[in-house]
């Protein structure tokens, strides 16, 4: 046989080379890692949105006895002949009252602290899981690319092939040559139609994982973001009261300190404000985001078993043809909307 | 307040260890050992960037209560949810070295602290040492001080055992402690000696037989804001003071080794004595000149090197 007959050699795939079994594994542990994610992606949200409350209702704490502390000082310095006679009178009861109210809001700046350093961990929890989420999407864009390359080679080797196929009623040679070169190309195309539908099969896996893949990365990196900017802005805000509670136990007779003291919880104020929005919004999550997230992975595993398990070895020549028409068709329109894009 | 850049974080609080454990402070003074696993868990070597940002008190050289606090609440994380696992902390390296870094702080953080006790910020323990014809209490209370000083001041107070004030046994003989017991320990701990006393007797309805009050800092070093009395170059080294004062019928002779205060006309009771001491742990080269000051106060006390 002369060279012009030589069969097209095999490919080097990119990546990793599919198999019919190793797809649809890879299909069902990436189905059971989804619904994993899911749940711990749902108890994220619970987590956080108890956390967030515990913490609104602590901050909330916090400023009530700072204020009930600022109520009791106004009224003791108040001035004139009544107020004066009242403050000999219920003087001693005022100043227990205060130390009451002193003590509680040094004990109460301590659980703040411990459900602060819980938020922040929590924080570092939703940052690893939107990490991991991140590296399965970029995993699955590689497989996407892969496997559309591997396609676009594959097809390109099959229309090769056939081209031989046609070529070879006319070509020079005898007989038991030719049959024997029409037995080798025809296996050929049959393997390559065989990898061909696998990395299709592989492009739709990688793809119809990806959405919801992205989605949960998206909300988990929504979730620490806010979860982030939440604890940040509380643990100024804390701090801050903590230095001047603590110099209370010290010089609680000193109205500076209380104003001083005051003014921070004014300030916890914003923090509750925050907590407020960043409790609402992981109840739309909890309500809405999840549930749908839910149903649609659900819907796309139905749809997965369906394309993976398309039937591999009904593979003929006029298929693997139009199979390899199509992929050179579909890498044409992507190479076109990609250019579009750009 | 004095925010400590990182990489100074670390060689303070391992000074500040290192003077502490020269002095070995005895049971007048807060627990070494809450002291040490305190000091240990804010060294970022262990912690990394979790208890960060490390600020002084500039007065005293002192971790910030913030800064203590810190820990403390890490500690009362670490015995109610489990540390972040090694594979965690492997996945989170790999994925964001930052992350990776925290996780792990975290993790030795908490296993640090899980059974090993901090310094609270403030605490109050009461025991009964004997019940006879009054009934003696050993009262031991703690705190943190604003300046960031470490408080203790333990009292033995010989109570009635019918109307008793601030302390007294229920009918099942246990111990009932008056909740204001500790504001008044707290809004007197910076009133002369004697006042406390006679304050604590007085909320107690009883007598007390000893009273010491001991405090860990200031801690000098450069940066820090010395008393106006003092020369500046003692401010140069690294100088941690440890204070005592003691009121009590078991102290034999009175003494005054405090260079920093003025010595006192008091009067105590008939048959107690006061003593009152501040030794110092200073590095070497800070030795000899701190030495040389407390001698020019007129006081000759002990300075030990580390």
């Amino acid at each position: 046989m002369s060279e012009r007959h030589a069969v097209p050699a095999r490919l080097a795939y990119r990546g990793e080379v599919p198999t019919q079994a190793g797809l649809v594994r890879k299909n069902q542990q990436l189905a059971v890692a989804h619904r994993r994610t899911l749940d711990r992606v749902d108890e994220l949200v619970r987590t956080q949105t108890r956390v967030g409350r515990e913490l609104r209702g602590e901050l909330s704490t916090l400023r009530d006895k700072g204020t009930a502390l600022d109520e009791l000082e106004r009224e003791m310095s108040q001035t004139g002949l009544i107020s004066s006679l009242m403050a000999r009178i219920t003087g001693r009861s005022a100043v227990l009252e205060r130390r009451s109210a002193t003590e509680a809001l040094v004990d109460h700046y301590e659980v703040v602290s411990i459900r602060l350093r819980r938020a922040s961990a929590f924080s570092d929890d939703l940052r690893l899981c939107a990490l991991e989420l991140h590296e399965e999407v970029e995993d699955l864009h590689k497989q996407l690319a892969d496997a559309l390359a591997n396609e676009k080679a594959s097809a390109e080797r099959i229309l090769d092939i056939e081209r031989m196929l046609d070529e070879l009623k006319a070509a020079e040679m005898s007989g038991a040559d030719r049959e024997r070169l029409r037995d080798k190309l025809t296996f050929e195309l049959r393997q390559e139609a065989l990898m061909l539908e696998l990395f299709r099969a592989s492009a739709e896996v990688a793809k119809q994982h990806l959405d919801p893949a992205r989605a949960l990365r998206d909300t988990t990196m929504r979730l620490n973001e806010e979860m982030a900017t939440f604890v940040l802005q509380a643990t100024g805000t804390v701090n801050a009261a903590g230095r001047r509670i603590q110099a209370l136990g010290m010089a609680a007779d000193a109205p500076t300190v209380v104003g001083e003291l005051q003014q921070s919880l004014d300030e916890l104020q914003d923090a509750m404000a925050i907590t407020e929005s960043y409790v609402e919004t992981t109840q739309v999550l909890l309500a809405d985001v999840l549930p749908q997230l839910s149903a649609r992975l659900k819907a796309q595993q139905e749809l997965d078993q369906v394309a993976v398990t398309a039937e591999l070895d009904s593979v003929t020549r006029e298929h693997a043809r139009s199979l390899a028409e199509r992929a050179l068709r579909e890498a044409a329109e992507a190479e076109i909307e990609d250019l579009l894009k750009s | 307040m004095i925010t400590l850049p990182r990489e100074r974080v670390g060689p303070y609080v391992r000074a500040l260890s290192a003077a502490l454990t020269a002095c070995a402070p005895h049971n007048d003074f807060v627990p070494l050992a809450e002291v040490q696993a305190h000091l240990g868990a804010m060294d970022p070597e262990l912690s990394g960037p979790l208890l960060l940002p490390a600020e002084v008190e500039p007065r005293s050289g002192m971790p910030s209560f913030p800064w203590m606090e810190r820990a403390i609440a890490e500690r009362a994380l670490a015995r109610d949810a489990d540390p972040p696992s090694e594979e965690e902390v492997t996945r989170a390296l790999r994925l964001d070295p930052e992350l990776g870094e925290r996780l792990g702080s975290r993790r030795r953080l908490q296993q640090h602290l899980l059974w090993r006790p901090v310094l609270p910020a403030m605490r109050l323990d009461v025991q009964l040492r004997r019940l006879g014809s009054t009934a003696d209490f050993a009262v031991i209370y703690d705190r943190i001080e604003p300046l960031g000083t470490w408080l203790r001041v333990r009292v033995e107070v010989q109570a009635p055992t019918k109307d008793a004030g601030a302390l007294k046994l229920d009918a099942n003989g246990r111990i009932v402690v008056d909740p204001g017991l500790s504001h008044l320990l707290t809004r007197h701990s910076a009133v002369p000696l004697l006042a406390m006393q006679r304050t604590v007797e007085s909320a107690c309805r009883g007598r007390v037989a000893r009273l010491a009050r001991s405090r860990i800092g200031p801690f000098w070093f450069p940066g820090v804001t010395l008393p106006e009395a003092v020369p500046a170059a003692l401010g140069r080294g690294l100088v941690l003071h440890l204070q005592t004062e003691v009121v009590a019928d078991d102290v034999q002779t009175a003494a005054h080794r405090d260079p920093l205060v003025a010595t006192q006309t008091e009067k105590p009771r008939d048959g107690q004595k006061v003593f009152r001491e501040r030794r110092f742990a200073a590095v070497k080269p800070m030795v000899e000149p701190v030495h040389a000051w407390c001698l020019e106060r007129g006081v000759r006390t002990t300075v030990i090197g580390f």
